[in-house]
């Protein structure tokens, strides 16, 4: 097997689905009170307590987060959208929020291809 | 705490791409514990806490980065002299900057940016124009690219190519660098520079006093109105080297049999303290010969209204890692001290520059009561700091790798660069004096040079703590720090996306609290590129506008630090040799220049 598509070969085995891009975006009860992840020594976010704390909603209660809107990029860049039937106009705020991830997940994946593939040689 | 072994491992597993939980986490704690809180996550963190009071803490690499940026925006005009004064001043008393002052860098930032065509600008997002809040994120994210170009247009060290576009009157960047350079050179121009922010038609007449006296054969003129600037021009102006060599090549002096007459540099000091000749270091036995050399001497001080011989043995001394003061033609104490020292570390070399006779007469004194008469021979001074020239690229690598080698055989090649760096602080120039531009900058060649001449000083200092820190362990302080400071300043920002995108951790936004409780937005993309955002049904449509802008912000540049991120982490697993944190940040930081001068990292490169 040629170099290049080993490497080709396990590009796609660390990254488990090449092919498409979903984005989704939830809501629901994601409160945090300050004092409890902000660091004492000097006033910044502790990230870990943060995911903690989003955990443990999503644990105690798998409905606490509906989606709001989905969107679906194939490869082919055959783009599909979803989006709850019936948003009330506080989900409907979200939706120009999704569009934004949306773009940024594009650039992203872009990007992060890219990288990937320079780490692994095939286009140093 | 991670080692750099591991580290090192993680890399290579992820060049192979393997992401196995171990690798992710060899790289999530580089990440959590190590990173300082500037690269923390949620982003950005307040610029403030890069400007703490303890002098030793780890984000004292990141504050000096910042200075860094003042200097060179000073420099250029964008930022007043006395605005720099109180910046120091502030800094002297460990205090932040106030909040005026950041706008007001701010505001210079992006001036500067709007006002230069580096090519890399354009792969990074524009500056905001109007949220300062926006604007601080902007440069904490670009702080090592704009550093980097700000000290290409600042720098004597030759390594800006004459630009094609530019014309005499252009209000670029290149015409503040074009300004900033007759400042240094020339002293009487004062009154004409200070009017100015821009190099202008009507300052060519300065580079006609520059050409005539130098002798050169070629103009530095355009060849009409509205055309470019010549080639030799650049060369000359932002090449010390080119300058200097220029400078003694019009001042070579023959008899008329072809004989080479001496060339001094003649100079009287106060000496309040009464010290005799033999506290100055000169033996009595050099007195009939200074006399001698002084009657024979036709030129002394042959340097011109301005002083530009002097201005350029300043620069020169400036380079050798001795002299701080200002470049302004005036041979005083400073001056005087840093030429010593010089000649004294050349003393010490196995294989001096020059003869040791000659060197031995480089520097004569006779002390008169209270004045101190000083000849210094200022051919014997021109090649010694000729010595000092910057090696090209090859040679700095093995002038570089001697230096570590010899750190690796004493057993120091991993000091505590943190505490070691505070001893040198006093080498520092006092910045809250008002002065005429006091400072020249060189690039790496300039400081690797300058601390492979005294390889041996900087081994007794790391190893042995002796403390002889001026010149040659001043350049290899200087030259480690800059690294950590540039090297680790950018991959550190692109690492915080990579291991974000392979760990699959969130970028947050916390909103604005009410009762102590914040609504949570969280946006994840993970490696197998589906994202996720959970937003908090309370978050206000405020809240709502901040996470989006975070969104878009965070796709600007993110190309460019994924593209310099993963160049690094795949040398990185190219290594064999074992390699602590600081020669490590070494390494990534000779990959970043490559990259912020736009070339791929050579295979050969250093290790």
């Amino acid at each position: 097997m040629a170099a290049s598509t080993k490497a080709q070969s396990k590009l796609e085995a660390a990254v488990s689905d090449l092919v498409s891009l979903d984005v989704v975006t939830f809501t629901g009860d994601l409160v945090v009170k300050v004092t409890d992840i902000t660091s004492e020594d000097d006033g910044t976010i502790r990230f870990q307590d943060v995911m903690k704390n989003i955990k443990g909603v999503a644990d105690s209660d798998e409905s606490a987060f509906k989606a709001v809107a989905a969107t679906h990029i194939a490869l082919d860049k055959d783009t599909v959208q979803f989006v709850k039937e019936g948003l009330t106009p506080d989900e409907e705020r979200l939706y120009a929020l999704h569009l934004e991830a949306v773009k940024t997940a594009v650039a992203a994946r872009a990007a992060m291809v890219e990288s990937l593939m320079r780490i692994a040689g095939l286009n140093a | 705490m991670v080692n750099s072994g591991t580290f090192i491992a993680a890399c290579k597993s992820i060049r192979n791409l393997e992401f196995s939980g171990a690798n992710a986490a060899a790289l999530q704690q580089p990440v959590a514990v190590v990173m300082p809180k500037e690269y923390a996550v949620p982003y950005p963190v307040d610029v403030r806490t890069s400007f703490g009071k303890d002098p030793a803490a780890v984000t004292r690499n990141r504050r000096g980065h910042w200075h860094e940026l003042v200097q060179h925006l000073t420099d250029l005009g964008y930022l007043s002299a006395s605005f720099f004064r109180n910046y120091h001043r502030r800094r002297e008393r460990r205090k932040p900057p106030t909040t005026a002052q950041f706008y007001h860098i701010y505001r210079a930032v992006g001036t500067f940016f709007r006002e230069d065509d580096y090519p890399l600008f354009q792969r990074l997002g524009k500056f905001p124009s109007t949220a300062p809040k926006e604007q601080e994120e902007w440069i904490e994210k670009y702080l090592t690219v704009l550093v980097f170009r700000l000290e290409q247009l600042t720098s004597f060290d030759g390594k800006l190519p004459a630009p094609a576009r530019y014309r005499p009157g252009d209000e670029t960047a290149l015409g503040r660098s074009l300004l900033f350079r007759l400042r240094v050179l020339f002293h009487y121009g004062e009154a004409d520079f200070r009017s100015r922010d821009y190099f202008d038609e009507g300052l060519l007449g300065y580079l006609k006093s520059l050409e005539v006296s130098l002798k050169l054969d070629t103009s530095l003129l355009p060849s009409q109105r509205d055309r470019p600037l010549p080639a030799e021009t650049w060369e000359l102006l932002f090449n010390y080297d080119y300058l200097f060599k220029a400078f003694r090549r019009a001042h070579r002096f023959s008899d008329n049999s072809g004989r080479r007459l001496p060339y001094f540099l003649a100079y009287e000091l106060n000496n309040p303290t009464g010290r005799d000749e033999r506290e100055a270091g000169v033996p009595s036995r050099f007195r009939r010969k200074l006399r001698r050399q002084l009657a024979e001497a036709r030129f002394h001080v042959d340097t011109g209204e301005n002083h530009l011989g002097i201005r350029l043995v300043q620069i020169g001394l400036w380079r050798a890692g001795y002299y701080t003061g200002a470049i302004d033609g005036e041979f005083g104490v400073r001056s005087h001290e840093a030429l010593s020292a010089l000649l004294n570390q050349e003393g010490e070399l196995d294989r001096p520059t020059v003869g040791r006779n000659r060197l031995r007469n480089a520097l004569l004194t006779e002390v008169s009561g209270e004045d101190e008469l000083w000849v210094a021979d200022l051919r014997t001074v021109a090649k010694i700091l000729e010595a000092y020239q910057p090696a090209d690229a090859r040679q700095m690598e093995r002038e570089e790798r001697a230096i570590w080698a010899a750190l690796d055989r004493e057993g120091g090649a991993d000091f505590d660069l943190l505490k070691r760096q505070v001893e040198v602080e006093d080498q520092y120039p006092d910045m809250t004096e008002p002065s005429r531009p006091r400072r020249v900058y060189f690039g790496l060649g300039g400081l690797i040079r300058g601390a492979f001449r005294g390889i041996r000083r900087v081994v007794n200092w790391v190893v042995r703590g002796i403390k002889k820190i001026a010149g040659a362990v001043f350049n290899f302080v200087k030259s480690v720090i800059k690294r950590i400071q540039e090297g680790i300043g950018l991959f550190f920002e692109g690492f915080r996306y990579f291991s974000h995108f392979v760990l699959g951790r969130p970028f947050i936004t916390r909103g604005k609290a009410v009762d102590g409780e914040s609504p949570i937005m969280a946006t994840k993309l993970a490696i197998d590129f589906d994202a996720n955002s959970v937003i908090n049904a309370r978050a206000t449509d405020e809240d709502l506008a901040a996470h989006a802008a975070f969104l878009v912000r965070m796709r600007d540049g993110l190309d460019f630090f994924l593209d310099a991120v993963s160049t690094i982490i795949r040398w990185i697993g190219n290594l064999t040799t074992p390699l602590g944190w600081i020669r490590l940040g070494v390494f990534i930081a000779r990959i970043v220049r490559d990259l912020l001068r736009q070339e791929r990292p050579r295979e050969e490169v250093f290790v």
